[in-house]
């Protein structure tokens, strides 16, 4: 990854001496984007399920211009969200039966590509744009009342968003989007605890569906020299 | 003493140099030496200024009416003063200003707040400003038959700015439409009624007070009633001559009777005229209150010319040659003809003056070849006087035939003027022309003379007739049946001399080769133009995405613009606005070309100091080259460009050819749609706050216009209209404007 910064950073100042793409010749930017996802049906993080409460996921990305309306970039990103999930101890014999909350954090990273409408006064990486975005995420699992990691998969992630960029202060990236994003079911998966059987792992799953099916995306930014 | 007369001598030869210009290479004129501070205030600053001085003693709304005034003239003014039609420091506005020092003598305070600039316009007429501009036109000017008469139109004006006329105009009438005070009440008509009177008092007091200045100067009254003959035939040229039909005929060229009118129609005897509608009192009136005025015993030892008579006529040449100019860059051809016409006989060979009458037919040509007669031609009946006859010719002249007549001329004037790039290029392309539209081959024309071609057909008499076969009877017959109807169409012989010319029948064939290759080429079948299509239209996706890449180093942006408009508000201009944003669009012009590595150079209004005026006189020429070259674009009529010394000049001048003009429109209006939006919010409730948002902003629209000249070439390269959805924001306009230099200076498209 650092690599690949590294190279971007080289190429954008080896070209400032020709004309250039990007706004005003610049090409490569830095962001922070935070994704909400409304609550009000399966609850947040901490559980409210209130109508102001949304699941969140932050960004962080490096974009780089690559054509008069197109550019690509880089993303890390992390999201939590929780489950609520019923658990019977003895199966089919009431014995203990309750509700437990099931932290789910995801780790990713992923490429993304942006294509700019050939609208007057659209020059990347300013105007309205769509993306295309492919990410592999890390998915964790914790039991909340024990604080104990009881189970992680692997899955894939592709989305799609529709959005617009605008440029204050000569340098600074605002960034609103609407993403539609297509979670995969699991390509790799290890740990499940006795206690907690397949099911969790499928809950989790349509959890994460929901969680990244739609979002509003503010993203703030610096786009460098 | 020896000094004292050397430097007399300098005087009078710097005197004379300033009048005097070469007539056969006459050149446009030019504002020269500093650019005055009328031109370099802005209209901002200038508003202020003005704003400050409304008494405080008026009444609320009169203020406000005077304060819309000054926004207003303050703005307007400014467009008007960097059109290209206004003057300063050039030998008619310099003769204008000491013809204003001899009238205003005696009123030095007066003539200190007197500024006087000539018009480049062939319309007759004055007009003075409120802050003491006196603006005359040439076309005035061209008209007028002494200095005293031209002493007395000053007075008149400087008696409006002295007075306020124009104010208080102004300031009336937004009274009268308000309809308050006396106006309370009062129909359309009476309003209408109203308004001219006020106009009519002002114009009898300016008229009046005028006399009066004027009587007080050493300019004599004798011929001054002579102005008004001035303003009353101010719609017919500066003589009357008549046009000879031999002007453009020849031995052989001989226009059909029908052509010609026996008798042009007279100049009507004026009537009585009714000056209810009008805003100035009648010619009659007001040539009878200044007669009543006129002292013949006080005339005495006053003169018609104070400066000189010898400059006056000089000036009044200037203006004249200046008009033809004027004729042919407003598309007015047929007034440029007779206009030419009447300055030739004075001058027949003068190089200008055939020139121009070679475009003026060339102009004609080219609009009638398009099908566009109407746009150049104005119909001879409602036309009086001498300069009818042209009209009558034009109107019944076939476009083949003026093709023809055009050639003939301009080749004319080739040949007499060979170096003559602009009459080569005209030429030129009045021969492709009759060739690719008319007569594509030179059989179509004789080359043997009208009176030889009949000769040889009546040489053969009755006696030797009867000897010939039956058959060469009919033979000869049928030949004699065939030059008689080509002898009825007259342009048969239209090239008579020009065919016996090497060079003309070279160039003639040179265009119908070409022409039969174009009608040789084999017709694309449906595969070929679906395949053809398909290409264009790849290509033009690609554009669309990828840009242009011209490969540009120098640009020329000149009088950019800004306009802001709030459609909801009732003044809808916002003028302080508009020239704040065009400060600041230049700034963002400079820095987006230099972020995109292009070299420019600015040639704006807005950037001018009192030096840069070989820039306002560049500015002036773009302008008005501009503006004809989009009438010929908006015709659709393809023209080379008639004025190529003048722009290959400035391209070569600023080291490129590509001068680009822009600007911004920005349009804030009312937002439709709102109900829409909030009967959606009962069927879905969440969107709600998109809903409150969406009634709460403003609906904005930005256009970003701009063109691309190729001032070698003399063509308008690029026209681009972009509607930018929404605001005027900085990002936007710079995101605009670096793409727009990036794809100027990108090299190629990879």
């Amino acid at each position: 990854m650092r690599i690949v910064v590294f190279a971007l950073l080289l190429l954008s100042l080896s070209t400032t001496i020709q004309a250039q793409p990007g706004y005003q010749g610049k090409k490569l930017s830095f962001g922070y984007n935070i994704y909400l996802s409304p609550a009000w049906e399966s609850g947040n993080y901490s559980g409210s399920k209130a109508i102001y409460s949304y699941n969140t996921t932050h960004q962080a990305k490096v974009d780089y211009v690559v054509g008069r309306k197109s550019s690509l970039g880089l993303m890390y990103t992390f999201s939590r969200t929780s489950i609520d999930y019923s658990l019977e101890i003895f199966p089919g014999t009431n014995l203990y039966e309750g509700t437990n909350a099931i932290k789910i954090h995801s780790h990713g990273g992923g490429i993304y590509t942006r294509s700019y409408f050939s609208k007057p006064g659209n020059l990347a990486p300013v105007g309205r744009y769509v993306e295309f975005d492919f990410q592999i995420f890390d998915n964790v699992l914790t039991d909340k009342l024990v604080n104990e990691k009881v189970n992680r998969f692997q899955n894939g992630q592709i989305g799609i968003s529709i959005g617009k960029q605008r440029v204050y202060f000569k340098n600074i990236l605002f960034d609103l989007a609407l993403r539609f994003a297509a979670v995969s079911p699991s390509i790799s998966s290890s740990g499940i605890i006795q206690v907690y059987d397949q099911n969790l792992k499928d809950e989790a799953h349509k959890r994460l569906v929901k969680q990244h099916l739609l979002n509003i995306r503010l993203g703030i930014g610096f786009l460098a020299d | 003493m020896q000094k004292a007369v050397l430097l007399l001598a300098c005087l009078f030869l710097l005197q004379t140099n300033l009048i005097s210009q070469d007539f056969n290479n006459y050149q446009p004129l030019e504002s020269e030496g500093k650019i005055p501070e009328d031109f370099l205030t802005l209209s901002s600053d200038l508003y202020k200024l003005e704003k400050e001085r409304i008494s405080q003693e008026r009444k609320r709304r009169e203020k406000l009416s005077e304060q819309k005034f000054y926004l207003e003239s303050s703005f307007e003014l400014r467009d008007l003063l960097f059109s290209g039609k206004i003057l300063f420091n050039d030998p008619v506005s310099k003769y204008l200003n000491k013809v204003a020092d001899s009238l205003l003598a005696g009123e030095k305070e007066l003539r200190k707040k007197i500024r006087i600039y000539a018009v480049k316009s062939a319309h007759v007429n004055a007009f003075a400003t409120n802050s003491g501009m006196v603006l005359i036109n040439l076309g005035l000017i061209s008209q007028l038959e002494n200095e005293s008469q031209l002493a007395f139109i000053i007075a008149h004006e400087v008696v409006h700015f002295k007075n306020k006329h124009v104010l208080d105009n102004y300031v009336e009438t937004d009274k009268i439409i308000r309809g308050k005070g006396m106006y309370k009440n009062v129909s359309l008509e009476e309003k209408l009624l109203a308004r001219n009177n006020y106009s009519k008092e002002k114009e009898s007091e300016a008229d009046l007070e005028g006399i009066e200045l004027f009587l007080k100067s050493g300019y004599s009254t004798e011929n001054l009633l002579g102005a008004f003959d001035v303003l009353q035939y101010s719609y017919l040229p500066f003589d009357e001559i008549k046009f000879k039909r031999s002007f453009f005929q020849t031995e052989n060229l001989v226009f059909p009777d029908e052509y010609f009118l026996e008798k042009t129609q007279d100049i009507a005897i004026p009537e009585e005229e009714d000056d209810e509608k009008s805003t100035h009192p009648s010619i009659d009136k007001r040539r009878a209150y200044i007669s009543t005025k006129i002292d013949k015993k006080k005339n005495e030892g006053k003169k018609d010319f104070l400066i000189s008579e010898e400059e006056f006529i000089n000036v009044r040449k200037l203006t004249r040659f200046e008009i033809c100019r004027l004729y042919i860059s407003n598309l007015q051809y047929e007034k440029a003809i007779y206009h030419t016409y009447l300055l030739l006989q004075e001058d027949p060979e003068n190089k200008y003056l055939n020139k121009m009458l070679a475009k003026a037919l060339y102009g004609m040509s080219k609009y009638y070849n398009a099908g566009q007669k109407h746009v150049v031609h104005k119909s001879y009946k409602k036309i009086e006087g001498e300069s009818q006859q042209v009209n009558h010719l034009l109107d019944k002249i076939k476009s083949d035939e003026l093709n023809a007549i055009a050639l003939k001329f301009c080749w004319k004037v080739k040949k007499r003027f060979p170096d003559d790039k602009e009459t080569e290029m005209i030429t030129e392309d009045l021969m492709k022309s009759l060739v690719f539209e008319h007569f594509p081959s030179r059989d179509r024309f004789s080359a043997t003379a009208k009176s030889e071609f009949t000769d040889s057909l009546s040489v053969i008499d009755s006696t030797e007739m009867n000897k010939l076969s039956k058959y060469d009877k009919i033979k000869l017959n049928q030949e004699k049946q065939k030059i008689e109807e080509e002898q009825k169409n007259y342009i048969y012989f239209a090239f008579v001399e020009n065919l016996q010319d090497p060079e003309f029948n070279e160039l003639f064939d040179k265009y119908a080769k070409e022409k039969e290759i174009e009608d040789n080429k084999k017709e694309e079948t449906y595969k070929e133009r679906t395949a053809r299509l398909k290409q264009q239209r790849k290509e033009a996706r690609l554009k669309e995405r990828k840009g242009e890449a011209l490969g540009l180093d120098k640009i020329v942006v000149f009088n950019t613009f800004y306009l802001k408009y709030d459609m909801r508000k009732k003044q809808k201009k916002k003028y302080i606005q508009s020239e704040s944003a065009e400060i600041a669009l230049n700034q963002k012009i400079m820095e987006n070309c230099d972020l995109a590595g292009l070299d420019y150079e600015f040639i704006d209004d807005l950037t001018l100091a009192d030096k840069d005026v070989e820039k306002f006189n560049d500015l002036a020429m773009l302008n008005t080259w501009m503006m004809e070259r989009f009438e010929h674009v908006e015709n659709d009529v393809k023209m080379v460009n008639m004025d190529a010394y003048i722009t290959e000049k400035l391209a070569k001048k600023y080291g490129t050819d590509n001068f680009y003009w822009m600007g911004i429109v920005n349009q804030r209006s009312k937002k439709t749609g709102t109900a829409y939006v909030f009967a959606l919010t009962l069927m879905f409730w969440p969107i709600l706050p998109v809903a409150i948002i969406y009634a709460a902003t403003p609906h904005w629209d930005t256009y970003h216009f701009s063109v691309m000249l190729d001032l070698n070439k003399g063509s308008i390269d690029k026209v681009n209209l972009d509607k930018i959805k929404g605001r005027d924001a900085d990002y936007l306009l710079n995101s605009t404007l670096y793409d727009t230099f990036y794809q100027f200076k990108r090299k190629s498209l990879k």
